[in-house]
């Protein structure tokens, strides 16, 4: 397979927007196993962008580089244009990138709300001493955080379930409390992992909708990995392909749909 | 200088201690491969030992107004028929711990932090019950060889008849334990799920069988330890056993947690370490300071292991996890 | 199986309380006094705990607490022996308390000495240990009591040599920086440590306010934000720095506030005590503190208040039975020497029967209800399409 890719400068097909997230040459090695093989591409303001590929070809490790949880081997992440390789996690949730987890990571045993309004840390600044001593400060601020977060809940459709442990949530309603957890931070880049994943299908439908939505309310850049190859075609403004860690194509869903290069890792995945 | 004068003695004594460091935490990193969790309880499995084997040689309790007070077994066995019998029983021992202690809660994945709670409680209640049935008086130790020389002069190091046993009894030992685990169809077992805990679950080896037989080996471990310790220094009391579940802790963490060999070497590192330190004196005369390093003995341990964490979190052995996202 | 739980644990809670109130031999301000202590020491152990930590280093801070009330009022506090006051020298000046009593007021600069010490000492421990989770964390922890235990036990540290020996005819021994192995007040004073108080139940008046203040501290960090921080720390620290949360200075600071709450119940017991050495810092305190959060439940403040005061009250409870005249000198043996093996019994039982401990989180939430039902959307009808 044509594994070679010309690094993206950032221009889309679909009109010039200014690139938020970019990864140059970046490279991620396990020992001797490359996860992420000198991947370039980046994705423009307000873009849906898709990160599709077999499993274990390193999506959810690109995904990890771009929020600090594993860093490059060599290679450059942008974000802003600013390097942000050496940046640890919580430095690129206050840079206002948010993600979900592939294998949901919710605080399982705080209830639905608690979860929510957890992470409403950074857009809060009430320290110690003025939440124990209730402070003005902190009391409008309680007030504003409680509203933002029943918002949330509306939003994504578990305002029913706002008491309930995390953890006794159905699979569904956990990724969608993984969506509004990640919202919560109110974000301007938004990386879902697969959220789609234990779905049903009208769930499914329903993301498709919610993921449109929720970009253009929060105007939001919204990059996802997906399996669901009829979500991803439909939702997705621009995709990637990765396979064994390396970019093998990138465009529109219809071209990358049609690259050879695809059918052939896809198909030959499978057979 | 003094220090270099007495290295040789503090080396053999430090091998000496060290050896039972080693061995008593070779009991510690065998349950921490397998089952992930730290048996809190083996220090009282240490004290159960020589007290066991204290029993086992005929001899008396101590007095006070005990149940079994100034009581002995109607028999006397050879010292060191009694040490495998002792050792055999506390096995047992940390074969009940396991079953009432740690299976519950591994049965509903509890969290680690209560398996420690509840291991600490066990270790509590073993040396409580101790005190409570004999008293907390110190017992004379048996002697392993009856008649022989206290100790005899190599060069001019004095070794003592009793730390060269521990020495020897803590190497073959060792040894067994690593021909067991090497050339035994169960040992290889032990090992294969230590190393990787699912590939070996793949594999159908029986898991809970395995554990029994672990916690079985790592009491007869501890139980060999502690008889061995209490013929150098006697029995102290039912609280013999704290001072050394705490110094085999930091020989497991320092060694790397769950590496056998780790272990061998940080019990060796430690004895070692722990020796020459006390043996060092010097006098700063601007402060007019005498310092000594006997007093800081006990803290060896734990400034070695705070050392070796910050230049090797894993351990000098240990390999490095990598955390899955 | 929510009600028989609830029943057990009440049950257990009502009967260990009975019994300890009925105990002889203990005032009943004693024994007051020794559950507050209690209560503070099962916070200490708490804090590090809501962020996922386990720490049994909080002796280290209590001995710390302990060591500033004996330096503050033997050391540096003097009894005019003339007219009774006491004098408190600045250097600059000297402040007199015309009062025949320990001034209460230096027991307040005690409080707070003593937790700004604790407090530089928590933040050191903490960030060595950092990094460090699980048993890791336990042994260093464990680690740094020993150490300081064997630093306070130095007969000279450096040029530091602590007061001359009284029992020394001679002039020329010290007593070492920190009393050495006698302790505080040591050979320094014959009465013990100076008594800020004519009564016993006197000592209330500071411990209980000091208890409800810590309690209510605690109550309104864990439902603020910075509670929060620490939750979702122990749940997912690595999901919990996703949302922006910097574990590392909520664990630092959760080991801060454990060594401050640990340093009061020292300077609280120090009086009591009438006496302080390195021997108050033992692993089985250690134990015990952890045991008092566990057995209480780990989930909410109430649970090691709770937990703190039943290990305690039953430790003085087994003790004080002992001493009821008549009993046969076996019985008495055991009752003084059995305390360990119940609170052993009492850990392993909670673990592996009620692991989450006498006072659940739902509990609290009743008695004290969240306020996250405020701004609640009126209408339960969530717009279909947002999903």
């Amino acid at each position: 397979m044509s594994a070679t890719t010309s690094p993206n400068t950032g221009s889309t097909g679909e009109g010039p927007g200014v690139t938020v997230l970019e990864a140059r040459n970046a490279t991620r090695r396990f020992g001797g196993l490359l996860a992420v093989n000198n991947v370039s591409f980046s994705v423009a303001r307000g873009q849906i962008f898709g990160l599709i590929g077999p499993n274990g070809a390193g999506k959810t490790t690109l995904f990890n580089l771009f929020t600090g949880m594993q860093s490059a081997s060599e290679g450059v992440l942008l974000h802003d244009g600013e390097e942000i390789n050496t940046l640890r996690p919580f430095e690129i949730a206050e840079r206002g990138v948010a993600r979900t987890f592939q294998n949901i990571r919710l605080f399982g045993n705080m209830t639905v709300f608690e979860n929510v309004r957890t992470a409403k840390h950074l857009s809060t600044s009430a320290g110690l001493l003025s939440d124990v001593l209730g402070l003005p400060s902190a009391r409008r601020e309680r007030r504003e955080t409680l509203t933002q977060s029943w918002e949330l809940l509306e939003l994504t459709g578990l305002t029913h379930r706002a008491h309930d442990d995390a953890k006794s949530l159905p699979y569904g309603e956990q990724r969608r409390l993984e969506i509004a957890r990640a919202l919560a931070l109110e974000p301007k880049v938004l990386l879902l992992d697969e959220p789609a994943a234990g779905m049903n299908p009208s769930e499914k439908n329903d993301l498709t909708e919610f993921i449109r939505f929720v970009r253009d309310r929060f105007d939001l850049t919204v990059m996802l990995i997906e399996h669901n190859v009829k979500l991803v075609m439909s939702v997705c403004e621009q995709i990637a392909v990765l396979n064994f860690g390396q970019l093998i194509a990138m465009g529109a869903p219809a071209e990358v749909q049609r690259d050879p290069a695809v059918i052939e890792a896809y198909l030959g995945g499978e057979g | 200088m003094s220090f270099v004068r007495n290295l040789p003695q503090n080396f053999f004594d430090g091998l000496s201690i060290g050896s039972v460091y080693a061995l008593f935490a070779l009991g510690y990193t065998l349950i921490f491969s397998i089952l992930r969790i730290v048996n809190f309880a083996h220090g009282a499995i240490f004290t159960i030992g020589a007290y066991f084997t204290y029993v086992l040689t005929g001899g008396t309790l101590g007095g006070g107004n005990f149940p079994f007070s100034n009581t002995r077994v109607p028999f006397s066995l050879n010292f060191w028929i009694a040490l495998v019998l002792g050792a055999l029983l506390a096995g047992l021992v940390n074969v009940a711990i396991e079953r009432f202690a740690f299976r519950p809660l591994r049965n509903r994945n509890a969290d680690t932090l209560l398996s420690l709670v509840s291991s600490l409680g066990v270790s509590l209640m073993l040396s409580n019950l101790i005190q409570n049935l004999v008293g907390s008086d110190p017992l004379p130790a048996p002697e392993p060889i009856p008649g022989s020389k206290p100790s005899f002069d190599v060069a001019s190091v004095i070794i003592q008849t009793s730390r060269l046993l521990t020495f020897a009894v803590a190497v073959i030992v060792m040894a067994g334990l690593w021909y067991l685990l090497n050339r035994t169809r169960t040992g290889k077992a032990l090992k294969a799920v230590s190393e990787d805990a699912t590939t070996s679950s793949l594999l159908g080896i029986s898991t809970n069988r395995l554990i029994l037989f672990t916690f079985m080996l790592c009491g007869v471990l501890g139980a060999v330890a502690g008889t061995m310790v209490s013929t150098n220094f006697n029995i102290t009391g039912p609280y013999m056993g704290s001072e050394y579940a705490l110094i085999g802790l930091a020989v497991i963490v320092i060694g790397g947690l769950g590496d056998i060999p780790g272990a061998v070497l940080g019990g060796f590192l430690l004895g070692i370490l722990q020796t020459v330190v006390s043996s060092i004196s010097f006098r700063i005369g601007f402060w007019d300071w005498d310092f000594s390093g006997s007093s800081w003995k006990d803290a060896v341990p734990f400034i070695t292991l705070a050392i070796v964490l910050l230049v090797r979190p894993q351990g000098l052995l240990g390999r490095a996890q990598i955390q899955k996202v | 199986m929510r009600v028989p739980r609830s029943l057990l644990s009440g049950l257990l809670l009502l009967s260990l309380l009975v019994g300890f109130s009925v105990v002889p031999g203990l005032s009943p301000a004693v024994k007051v006094y020794m559950l507050t202590a209690g209560a503070l020491c099962g916070l200490s152990a708490y804090l590090p705990l809501m962020a996922g930590q386990l720490s049994l280093a909080s002796p280290a801070f209590y001995l710390i607490g302990g060591y500033a009330t004996g330096m503050v009022s033997v050391l540096w506090v003097k009894e005019d022996f003339e007219t009774g006051y006491w004098k408190v020298p600045l250097g600059f000046a000297k402040i007199t308390f015309t009062s025949e009593l320990y001034p209460w007021q230096m027991v307040v600069v005690e409080l707070i000495l003593g937790a700004i010490v604790a407090a530089a000492f928590g933040f050191v421990v903490g960030t060595i240990a950092l990094r460090l989770q699980g048993i890791y964390l336990a042994l260093v922890t464990i680690g740094a009591v020993e150490i300081l235990r064997i630093l306070v036990l130095q007969d000279q540290i450096g040029p530091f040599k602590g007061p001359l020996d009284p029992g020394d005819p001679e002039r020329i021994r010290h007593l070492g920086p920190f009393g050495g192995a006698t302790g505080l007040p040591g050979q320094l004073r014959t009465e013990g440590m100076p008594q800020p108080v004519d009564f016993e139940w006197q000592y209330l008046l500071i411990a209980i306010p000091l208890v409800i203040l810590c309690a209510y501290f605690v109550f309104r960090l864990e439902r603020g934000r910075t509670g929060r921080a620490l939750a979702a720390i122990r749940e997912d620290e690595l999901a919990a720095s996703a949302m922006g949360i910097r574990p590392k200075y909520y664990k630092v600071l959760a080991f801060v506030l454990s060594a401050v709450f640990a340093s009061f119940a020292g300077t609280i017991y120090a009086h009591a005590q009438n006496a302080w050495s390195y021997r108050q810092a033992t692993f089985a305190l250690a134990t015990a503190m952890l045991a008092g959060a566990v057995v209480g439940g780990t989930r909410t403040f109430l649970g090691p208040i709770v937990g703190g005061m039943v290990i305690t009250g039953l430790f003085e409870a087994l003790r004080s039975l002992a001493g009821v005249d008549g009993l046969p000198g076996g019985l008495r043996d055991v009752l003084l020497n059995i305390s360990p093996f119940v609170q052993g019994l009492i850990m392993t039982v909670v673990c592996v029967f009620l692991s989450k401990g006498l006072i659940s989180a739902r509990l609290v939430d009743r008695l004290f209800p969240r306020d996250t039902t405020l701004f609640r959307p009126a209408s339960d009808a969530a717009p279909e399409g947002g999903r």
